[in-house]
């Protein structure tokens, strides 16, 4: 175990710094920051010492050896815009995107299990059709359309939820969450649904197809044979079975929701990380762009590393040390 | 027994279920509402002498004085909505489909001669297909664009770099399979040119799997393309794809001018969702077992 841990550390931080690398050189590439920033009418000599005050006199190479001595210790840069660490920016940000992350995957396992197990155990009735073909609808709908229409049916016309913003959010731990208050989750429900669609779409359908293939097996036939519950015959022997892949796609799809978090939080206007990156792109504010990926990335990793966790208990064959 | 081709064979499978057929049939009359659609418009919605400020924000159904009708509705410009629709649909299923085929044949290149010439070669192209794979391609798209900047090529080049991996990933499985088989030897016993061998032999017998999941593909591109559009680091507003106009009705849904917004989305979600519902009939007649 501790050794497969250190292993994927490791390897961990050559992705890490094969992607700040990649990240660094392309974002470098980006238009003149100092253009957006700097007042057309200031001086030449005004120009340039902002220029060397933001480090960009420097050739490539260079600015990126200082980056990365400054990665170590933790800094990555000052926000040109915000001028504050670009670090500390995301990272402020990062509990209001993981709270709709996780509340949106929550919420598609919730119905996409259950949904999926019906579709699944009776393919060919009217449940199981209209499960399937809700799926079908829900897998193909564009995440930011689907989400302006939530607010124009439960904003606008029915006038039921909030459309923006994170409501009353309290501390929890040091992070503040709208977890835990009513007008907290009152605005959560909307983002939520909105970004968990796409998964629960892929779970009921990984779920279906799972169960299908799953019971007309030998095992299936011999629970039954010796005339277990149905209950037992579904939560044990089948459940057990179709989880791996099931686990597999919600560790993937964690990472794929993180990334459309963007969408969301800028329609309901989120304050998470999802839309200060997209403000910077817009305003070519380099160290935050950079922070964020290293940041999604370090996440990413580590969500990584739990699923493959996960596997071993979940998967007797699978040992952790042979990985 | 008598002897069926193999095509009309798979015509046959294809045609058997009814959601198949009228899958298809929609996908066909929306191609062709996209580049015949054009010509029949009531205006070309971006031409500024055929549109009138005083048509603008008309709700559907509308009439102007000339008596022509609105059925869609009109934007804050005067525009025709359904004119918009149907030159934003010629726009977005160009991108999709170019970006999205493009995507396949790259990654099928570079999957194919990685899996032909196996070892090292292969083993460093894997690699690099797992570097990306290991990123959301939305994400990948975005930090592209984020370089980029916005226009049709930039947009379709992020899509190629955030999808080809996959293809990479999927005809190099199948193909690892394939090159074993006789079929090749003989071809090799044949002392054929490789490019025949690869591009002749492996390539033909690697395509069912592929076809599924380009035909998928090509919706997740217009999807995407239309996101990133949408957040305003996609196409260029001389370019009004679906994404766009939705964009651009977002800033209206509060003030319950719902169509402009409503109804380039139903176009846009009728057209992925008939791709992907063609992809899966597709996955039923050609490989049965090849499951999401």
């Amino acid at each position: 175990m501790l050794v497969f841990l250190i292993r994927r550390l490791l390897q961990s931080a050559v992705v890490l710094l094969v992607m700040s690398l990649v990240v660094f050189t392309g974002v470098f590439a980006i238009g003149n920051p100092v253009d957006s920033l700097i007042n057309p009418e200031a001086t030449e000599q005004q120009r340039e010492k902002t220029i060397s005050q933001l480090g960009l006199d420097k050739p490539l190479h260079e600015q990126y050896f200082i980056f990365l001595q400054n990665a170590v210790k933790g800094e990555l840069g000052t926000s040109f815009v915000h001028n504050r660490p670009a670090i500390k920016l995301i990272l402020e940000r990062l509990p209001a995107t993981l709270e709709l992350t996780i509340s949106a995957l929550f919420i598609a396992i919730l119905f996409g299990i259950p949904l999926g197990l019906a579709a699944g155990l009776n393919p060919d009735g009217l449940i199981g059709r209209t499960i399937s073909s809700g799926s079908i609808l829900f897998f193909s709908v564009p995440t930011f359309w689907a989400g302006l229409m939530l607010i124009m049916v439960f904003s606008v016309q029915l006038n039921w939820l909030p459309t923006t913003g994170r409501g009353e959010t309290v501390d929890l731990w040091g992070f503040r969450t709208s977890l835990l208050t009513l007008d907290g989750l009152r605005h959560l429900i909307l983002p939520a649904v909105n970004l968990g669609l796409y998964p629960l779409a892929l779970i009921i359908r990984l779920t279906a197809s799972g169960v299908q293939e799953t019971m007309p097996l030998e095992f299936m036939k011999f629970a039954r044979a010796k005339g277990l519950r149905k209950s037992r015959i579904i939560s044990v022997h089948l459940m057990k079975n179709i989880l791996i892949p099931i686990v597999t796609v919600i560790g993937l799809q964690f990472s794929v929701l993180l990334a459309f978090a963007v969408v969301t939080e800028t329609i309901f206007a989120w304050p998470g990380m999802g839309r200060l990156i997209i403000e910077s792109i817009n305003l070519l504010d380099r160290p935050v762009i950079v922070a964020y990926l290293l940041v999604v990335v370090t996440v990413f990793m580590v969500v990584n590393i739990l699923v493959d966790i996960v596997y071993s208990y979940l998967d007797p064959r699978i040992r952790i040390g042979s990985m | 027994m008598e002897y069926t081709s193999p095509w009309r064979q798979f015509v046959e499978n294809f045609t058997s279920r009814k959601s198949a057929v009228i899958s298809l049939a929609v996908l066909f009359l929306i191609f062709v509402a996209a580049f015949v659609g054009p010509y029949f418009t009531l205006q070309d919605p971006y031409d500024l002498a055929q549109i009138s400020i005083l048509d603008s924000s008309l709700p559907p159904g509308s009439t102007d004085m000339a008596g022509n009708t609105f059925w869609l509705g009109t934007d804050d410009q005067g525009r025709d909505l359904l004119s918009a629709i149907i030159y934003g649909l010629r726009i977005s299923l160009v991108v999709g489909v170019v970006s999205g085929l493009m995507a396949v044949v790259v990654g099928v290149g570079i999957g194919i001669i990685g899996a032909y010439f196996g070892g090292r070669i292969d083993s460093l192209i894997m690699r690099v297909v797992d570097l990306f794979l290991g990123f959301p391609s939305f994400l990948i798209a975005l930090i592209c664009l984020a370089v980029l900047g916005r226009g049709v090529e930039k947009v379709v080049l992020a899509l190629v770099l955030s999808q080809w991996a996959t293809f990479a990933r999927i005809v190099r499985g199948v193909a690892v399979v394939e090159r074993e088989k006789e079929y090749i030897d003989s071809a090799r016993g044949l002392v054929l040119p490789r490019h025949r061998i690869i591009f002749g032999h492996l390539l033909p017998n690697c395509l069912p799997p592929l076809i599924v999941v380009a035909t998928m593909n090509v919706a997740f591109s217009i999807t995407l393309e239309a996101s990133l559009s949408f957040l305003g680091v996609g196409l260029p507003i001389t370019e009004p794809s679906l994404g766009l106009l939705i964009a651009n009705g977002y800033e209206y849904i509060l003030t319950g001018k719902y169509w402009l917004s409503f109804y380039p989305g139903i176009a846009l979600l009728i057209t992925v969702m008939s791709l992907n519902l063609v992809a899966d009939h597709l996955r039923r007649v050609l490989n049965p077992r090849l499951e999401t």
